[in-house]
Parts: C-alpha cells; structure tokens; sequence
C-alpha cells in the first residue's frame, strides 16, 4: 500500500488539475453564452460530463504513467547507482527502461566501467599495500594451523583470537562444545589453573626476572590429558593483553609411564620373592649341614622351582613389554611398504642407482624411527657402490613370526661378505652407525647367503604389536580463518546491544531443511545449518551442520525440494539432541536468517520438549532487503543474493542457505549504512516497521 | 622356652625355610597361608610371635596387623612384617600401625633370626 501511496497521490493530483482546467474552460464557455447558447449547452450537458470524466481519468492515466516511467524508474536507477558505488560494483544499471532514461543509463554504465577499472588498479595497490600485516598474519595462521601441537591465542578475557586444527581435536569433545574465535577457552580450560599460570607470569614481569613459560597438566572434558604450555602476549609498552597456549596429548605418554611404573614394580616384587626363597633355602643348606636328606630336598626343589619361575618371569618381560620399555624412544608405527618405498628414494637420490622391491608381505607394520632408519640404509647402499660395480639394489620385505624382514640385495653386481659386514659398522662421520641404530629398534642387522651363494644384507625389525588406526591428518583447503587478532583490541564490548554498530556484533547466520511447510499441521525439522560472523567476517569454516531424524515420512514435494532422503535421515540425531547442541553453537549472538520467522516457528513449537528457547536478537536479511529495496518486486533469499553479487551456490542445503545468507547480510550492512542506519537498534526498528508495512501491503 | 611362632605367608618356597629356622632356634611353629587363617590361629594357638608377609590374597598384612593391634579380644604378640615391596614408606607403615620390626625379602637368614631375639628379649 504504502510503496503506491504516491504514484496514487500523483495520479490524484493529475486528475484533479485536469479537472479544474475542465471545469475553468466550461465556466469561460459559459460566461461567453447567451442564454439561447446557455440552454442549447444545457442540451448537450451529458456529453460535456462525459468528456469531463474522460478527461479525468486521463489525467490519472498520464500522471500513472509519469510516475512509472519517471518517478518509479529514477529512484531504481538511484538505487542501482547506490549498489554499484557500495557493495556490487559488477552490477549494471537496467537500461530497457523508459527512453529518456536510457541515454543516463548507458552513461552510468559507463562510468561503472571506469570505476570497475580503477577499483581493479586500486585492489591491488592495496593488496600490495597490506602484504606487509596481513600477509604476516596468513603466514603465521598458515605455519600455525600445520602445527603437529595445539595451539591457542587468547586475549584475558579468555577470548580465542587464534587457534588451530590440532587443538579443536584434542580440547573440543564430539557433539557437545565448540571451539571459535571470539569463543570462550574457559569452556575446555579450568579459567582457575588458567589464571593461576597468567598471575606467576605477571610476577614474573613485574620482578623482571624474565618470563619463563608455565607448564601445567591439564585433564579436559573431552577426557584427553594435556601438556600445556603456557606464554604471555604482551603490547609493546610490555602490557599483558593475552596468552598462547600450546598444548600436546600426555594421555597416551601418561599410560605408557604407567604401565612402565607399574612393569617395574611387579618385576622388582617378584624378584624379591624369588629370590628371597632362594636365599632362604641355600643358607638352610649352608648353615644346618645336619639335616635330614629328606629336609634337603625340600630346599633344593625350592631352589630349582623359584630359579625357574625367575627365568619365566625375564622372558615374559622381554616378549609382552618390549614396546612399554621401549615407548622412551621415539618411534613411530609405519608401514613396512611405506619404509622400504622411503628407503628405494633414498638410495636412488643419493647413489643414483636402480632400485626394485620384492614384496613378499603386506600391511605390515613397523615401530621406527624412519629419518634414521632411512639414512642409515641409504648409506650402506652408497658404500656398496663406491666399493663394487653396483648396477641395481633390490629391496626385498617378508614376514617372519614376531619380524618383518627386510633384505638388501645386488643381484647383478660382486658385492662381498666383508663389504656387507663392514658397512653395518661403518660408523658415520654424525651419529651412529647402521648396527646401534637397528638396536635402537630392538632388531639385528647381519650379512646372510642367498641360495645363489650371493651375500646379502637382512635386518630383523620387530612388528608393531598394535596397528594404529588410519590416522590421516587432513589438512584444510583453502585458509582457514583461524584467527583473528583484532579481538586483542576488543575486549569487554560496552554498551547495550541497541547502540552497537553491526560490524561490532558477533552473528549465527542460520536456515533449516523441513519436511513442509506447516509446523503447526506435523511438519518438521531435517537439517540445520549454520555459520558465524565475526568482526564483519564470515567464518566459514566454523560451521554447524546437523542432519537430523524427523521421526517421520519426507513428503514426496518437499524432497524436489532439498533432496534429502529417508535414508540420509536414518541413524541421525532427533530434535531433542540437535537443538541443544546447536543452543551452544549460538551461543549469546544474533541470529540471522532469511525470512528467519519461519524457521524460528519451528524452532519454538519444540521449546518445550527440548528445554531450549532461542531467546537471542533476530534480525532478517529478508526484510533488510526490504528496507534497501523496497520497490523490488521479490525479496527472495536468491534475487536478493544476485542483485548484491553473491554468487549462489549450494541453495537448498542448510549450510549452502546459510553461507548465501551470510554473504547477502554482509553486503547489506553497508548498504543500511548508506541508508543511515548504523546500530543494531536501528536497523531493528527499521526492520520492524519494513514488517508491519508488509503485512498492510 | 616355649616361644610360639606364626608364619603368615601365601608363598610355601619362603615358609618352608622360615618354619625350619625357627624350629631350629627351638620354637614351636604354626602356619597361615592368608589373613582369615591367621585370624584364627591367633585366638587358638596364642603366639608370642607372628612373623607376617605384606602381600596377600584378600587380607593385606597391614590388614592382619591392624587388626591384631585394635581387636581387643584378640591377643597381642610381638609381629615382624616380611615384605618384597622394598619401598621405604610401607616401613613407616608398618611401624605406624605398630609392627616391632620390618624385613624386607630377600633377606639374610641370619638377620631374620637376629630380629626375632631382638624383638622377643625386648617384651
């Protein structure tokens, strides 16, 4: 109603001038007549009312028309001009609208070219330009983000500024806490033994006795035990402003020290014990040479049974605890394919001869240290080809009990026993030589005969007795936004949330998948998805993807829709799990969505039984459209995405939905600006009165 | 003399040696292969001395000893604790809950008997 309001006010007002102008020339004629005239005019009064009328509504058709044509397109253009200047520089105005417009049109065009260009020739002055800070800080997000510890920065509010893939593996526990910049730590970290630590650096600064990192053992709730390591970040005026934390898994080094411990003392116990018969029984003998034959005996059978049991208990110890006692070294479980594949590079790097392999086994493993490993039998394969015309190696790999058997053979060239036996001693000019490093494995490396005569090198590794699970560490694509140090700055946000500007507000952007459309009539939620916005960016890679199991059929038309099938819904969390989960996603920060209404209808019908209320501010991009561009005739989630220059990807996903939601409200911040309204409270009170506006119309 | 002695131990290689010691030094000698058993012999045999291992199934010798220390009705002999845990604060443990002297296995034969004078001559 309102947006017509002054094409109706303009139409009006065109009709009524017309009218007037009717009315003034039919007094003129009738002043002009006599009364003869006057009652022939009388005659044809009908027909004077007629054209008056016709007249009329010309007027209100030509000032329509006029205010289509020039009011209605001149604004559009003026809004496109905004569009062009702010947020979408790629976009162009219209130019089928009306002729007289065109040539203004294709002029702005124009000049959108020229702006295009120089904005272009300005981007990368000003990429080169901010090489120096931020390319720093992608570095250091990049280097950090492939650190093989954890590592998280925060500011002394415990706010995360920074943190990477390792630690949100080790603190943050499967489906109940989420790690995010701007987040709180002290959701996985005592704020206590964090404080404590932060409080003896302080001392530490004020004495100046220089900052030494503090160490702390820390147990989580995800249940892992955590070396950290604690180090102040300090201003350049040497204010504390934060802390890194580094931090590494000490639950497997933990058990291992345990069962060590605990190997220890039984063997010692037992020992004794033994050892105690043993003594007893021999002094026996000694010291009472009177006794009975009989007597005797019943010490010696002592004597023979603790001996034995001694022996027992060694090679018990040395067969089922050789890893406990060798954890001290730092060995890795490896493929033996992989280790041989190491070693061929190796040689052929370094000797530059042929190598071949002789598989016999597979999917053995191994307990190495592979850097040594590697070179060391790189090295014997060097000596042996300035020692013999070796033309080619072949590495050969079998299985054999508790060993995996790895052989280094030259089938075509004269290498000899004593070139072979002296190579594993062969000590280098750093480190150890082939010989200590095998030790080292709890292996043996000698010279052996082939069936041919030919001498070749073997080496006995012991198998790993447990195989590792297929821990692929995946490494994020792209740049993960990991970090974000504005928030050093930022701490304590003053101020009601009404008077905050936007770009300082911290935003859920979400959208739901649902079987329908009535709530109310059983339909119901099937996925969630989400994401953040932080400082005016988007972090995509913080995000929350839920299917979840409506506990009933998918309408045929609602899957055209978002394709999400029965199937892809079995074994999936219901509801009553998903929102709570999704309630610490969000957190305390407003949420956004586009025509949000509908998804927290169904966010509410399920207050109740999942005792989670979404009491968080709202605001819509919907009706954010609506404010920047109220005479556009669909404010869909797409052609709103597109006139901004979103590119529209993934739709009809939650996340997909999401992140286009995002990336739209993140244009249109500048935009509302550009309309004046700048804080959250007005923007709210604008969206409220875009609402009710559209409920009238 | 008529000195009465009680092994308590769960290993029969160590009691066969202790109980021939301790006949040899002329003491009567009654055995126990764990805490109940040694409850027992205690109220029926009355010894003057129990020479108790630490470590055992079901009742510990701290257990025993405790006992013995706190049951009223039960006698009160002299009790040298055997152990194979050779840490230094099970000593302190021993003594705290009233043990007369700590042996800890393996052990000299002649130091064990040495203990046994010892412990006997000072009730």
């Amino acid at each position: 109603m309102r947006r017509n309001r002054p094409g109706l006010v303009l139409a009006g007002v065109g009709a009524v001038a017309i009218a007037l102008g009717y009315a003034v020339a039919v007094a003129i004629v009738w002043s002009g007549l006599d009364a003869a005239g006057r009652e022939g005019f009388v005659d044809v009064l009908d027909l004077v009312v007629a054209i008056g009328i016709g007249l009329i509504l010309l007027g209100g058709v030509v000032a329509g028309w006029f205010f289509r044509s020039f009011m209605l397109a001149t604004r559009r253009m003026t809004e496109e001009v905004d569009l062009i200047a702010t947020v979408n520089p790629a976009h162009r105005v219209d130019s089928n609208g009306p002729a007289h417009l065109r040539g203004l049109g294709r002029s702005i065009n124009r000049l959108a070219e020229r702006l295009w260009e120089s904005l272009g020739e300005q981007e990368t002055a000003v990429a080169v330009g901010r090489s120096a800070v931020e390319q720093e800080k992608e570095r250091l997000s990049a280097i950090v983000s492939n650190l093989a510890q954890g590592v998280v920065v925060c500011n002394l509010d415990g706010q995360i500024l920074l943190y990477n893939g390792e630690a949100n593996r080790l603190l943050v526990s499967q489906d109940v806490d989420f790690i995010g910049l701007g987040r709180s730590a002290f959701v996985f970290l005592d704020r206590n033994v964090v404080m404590n630590a932060l409080h003896r650096l302080q001392l530490q600064a004020e004495r100046g006795t220089g900052l030494r990192p503090q160490r702390f053992i820390a147990t989580i709730p995800s249940g892992y035990v955590l070396r950290m390591t604690m180090a102040a970040v300090r201003d350049a005026g040497g204010v504390f402003t934060g802390f890194v934390l580094t931090m590494e898994d000490a639950t497997k080094e933990r058990a291992a020290r345990d069962r060590r411990d605990h190997l220890f003392h039984s063997i010692t116990q037992d020992t004794r014990r033994s050892v105690a018969g043993i003594r007893a029984a021999i002094e026996m003998i000694r010291d009472y040479p009177a006794m009975s034959n009989e007597e005797r005996g019943k010490f010696r059978s002592v004597i023979a049974d603790e001996a034995e049991r001694l022996s027992a208990r060694v090679d018990e110890v040395s067969s089922d605890h050789t890893d406990t006692l060798e954890s001290a070294w730092e060995l890795d479980d490896m493929l033996a394919d992989d280790l041989i594949l190491a070693v061929a590079n190796r040689i052929e790097d370094a000797a530059d001869i042929a190598t071949s392999t002789d598989l016999q086994a597979e999917s053995v493993w191994v307990k190495v240290d592979a850097l040594a490993l590697v070179d060391r039998l790189g090295a014997v394969a060097e000596l042996m080809t300035d020692q013999a015309a070796v033309t080619g190696v072949v590495i050969g790999l079998q299985e054999s009990g508790r060993f995996a058997v790895l052989d280094l053979s030259w089938p075509d060239s004269e290498v000899t026993e004593l070139a072979i036996s002296t190579s594993i001693r062969e000590v280098p000019p750093s480190g150890a030589n082939l010989e200590s490093v095998i030790d080292r494995h709890g292996g043996e490396a000698w010279c052996e005969f082939g069936s041919d005569g030919k001498p070749f090198l073997r080496v006995l590794l012991p198998k790993s007795t447990a195989v590792p699970a297929l821990a692929v560490r995946v490494l994020d694509e792209g740049r993960p936004e990991y970090h974000d140090f504005d928030l050093f700055e930022q701490r304590d946000p003053a101020g009601a949330l009404d008077d905050r500007p936007l770009r300082d507000l911290v935003f859920t952007v979400f959208d739901t998948e649902t079987t329908g459309l009535d709530p109310d009539g059983g339909d119901e939620i099937i996925s969630v998805g989400a994401v953040r916005i932080l400082n005016g960016r988007l972090l995509r890679f913080e995000a929350f993807d839920q299917l979840v199991d409506p506990r009933r059929s998918i309408p045929a038309d609602s899957y055209a829709f978002h394709k999400i099938s029965a199937e892809m819904l079995v074994g999936q969390h219901t509801i009553d799990v998903v929102l709570p989960r999704f309630s610490r996603f969000v957190g305390d920060t407003v949420l956004v969505g586009h025509n949000v209404g509908f998804d927290l209808k169904f966010l509410r019908l399920k207050e109740e039984e999942t005792g989670i209320a979404f009491t968080n501010p709202v605001l819509d991009t919907l009706l954010l459209a609506a404010i920047v561009y109220p005479d556009a005739e669909v404010h869909s989630l797409e052609a709103m995405a597109r006139l901004v220059g979103v590119p529209v990807t993934g739709r009809h996903t939650s996340l997909g939905d999401a992140l286009v939601t995002a990336e739209l409200f993140l244009r249109l911040i500048p935009l509302l600006e550009a309309n004046g309204l700048e804080t959250f409270g007005q923007v709210h009170k604008a969206e409220k009165e875009t609402f009710y506006a559209r409920l009238e119309y | 003399m008529g000195v009465r002695v009680l092994i308590v131990d769960d290993e029969p290689n160590i009691v066969v040696s202790v109980e021939f010691l301790m006949k040899q030094e002329g003491h009567e000698v009654e055995k126990a292969a764990d805490g109940e058993a040694a409850l027992k012999l205690l109220a029926s045999f009355d010894p003057d001395l129990v020479l108790l291992d630490v470590m055992m199934p079901k009742m510990s010798g701290f257990d025993v000893l405790q006992r013995i220390r706190t049951d009223a009705d039960l006698p009160n002999p002299a009790v040298i604790m055997l152990t194979a845990r050779g840490r230094e604060v099970e000593v302190e443990k021993g003594r705290a809950l009233g043990a007369d002297a700590y042996v800890t296995k393996p052990f000299a034969t002649q130091d064990l008997v040495t203990a046994v004078r010892d412990v006997l001559a000072a009730r």
